[in-house]
């Protein structure tokens, strides 16, 4: 997915699909590109999971998918729940290896 | 580092009433980092941390109760795995960074340590980052999450 966006011109796509769903052609009149342009970083995008298209009459319209978008903020949150159980354990740890506090400190 | 730039990043801050010593050594010894290092069901075994820039930080994480185990494999992935990082920045006993490839993207990790009334606080960041993406770019995308984010809900 990062590859997809890797391209400057596919991550501007990208922006403009976020304010609201595009036809190939207001996309490329919105970009300094031609539409075969547009419609080659559209299969990058859409093989990468990223956007989707449905037919309107005779027309395609392209819009983005949410979940390759959720993915990455769940990957790094997975990440952040490993770290709270390992920080759980450290502190653990650290209780056995200093001297135990002096009995007034204890609340519970 | 310096091309690297963060696509996305969580924070963790503590605070631990014991000496700064202690805890650079529990973060940054085989010995101390595999009495913790493990999350609950899986233990840790320490092979290399070379304690300077560009030295390897490498590691085996095994999942050992079954739950772990099972989850492991609903990933796809094995019980087992080797983590091989390389530290960026060493500063005892006061900062650790080290870069981790995680699949396409690399996980940055990075620790640091300062003593306060209360004990030593510590401020744990972790960031997905992207080798070549420029930071304008990195933060548009990241704004572009967040307002995608706030579309959806």
């Amino acid at each position: 997915m990062l590859q997809a966006l890797a391209d400057p011109r596919r991550r501007e796509i990208v922006e403009i699909l976020l304010q609201e769903e595009q036809l190939v052609g207001d996309l490329a009149r919105r970009l300094p590109i031609a539409q075969s342009g547009v419609s080659r970083h559209l299969r990058i995008l859409k093989e990468a999971g990223m956007v989707e298209s449905r037919t309107e009459g005779q027309r395609r319209v392209y819009s983005l998918r949410a979940e390759p978008f959720e993915k990455l903020s769940e990957w790094l949150a997975q990440y952040r729940r490993l770290w709270e159980s390992r920080l759980d354990n450290f502190e653990a740890e650290l209780e056995r290896r200093t001297p135990a506090p002096k009995s007034t400190n204890k609340d519970s | 580092m310096s091309e690297q730039e963060v696509i996305e990043r969580e924070v963790i801050e503590r605070v631990w009433p014991a000496p700064i010593g202690l805890i650079w050594e529990l973060w940054t010894t085989a010995e101390g980092i595999a009495s913790w290092f493990g999350p609950r069901g899986f233990t840790v075994e320490v092979e290399e941390i070379d304690l300077r820039v560009g030295g390897i930080f490498r590691y085996t994480m095994r999942a050992t109760e079954p739950k772990a185990v099972a989850a492991m494999e609903k990933r796809g992935q094995p019980a087992s795995h080797v983590i091989v990082s390389t530290l960026t920045e060493v500063d005892p006993p006061n900062k650790l960074v080290y870069d981790s490839p995680m699949g396409p993207e690399t996980m940055t990790t990075s620790v640091e340590f300062s003593e306060g009334p209360e004990g030593v606080k510590m401020v744990l960041e972790i960031a997905a980052t992207k080798a070549g993406m420029t930071a304008g770019a990195a933060m548009g995308w990241k704004s572009s999450l967040e307002r995608f984010a706030e579309q959806l809900a």
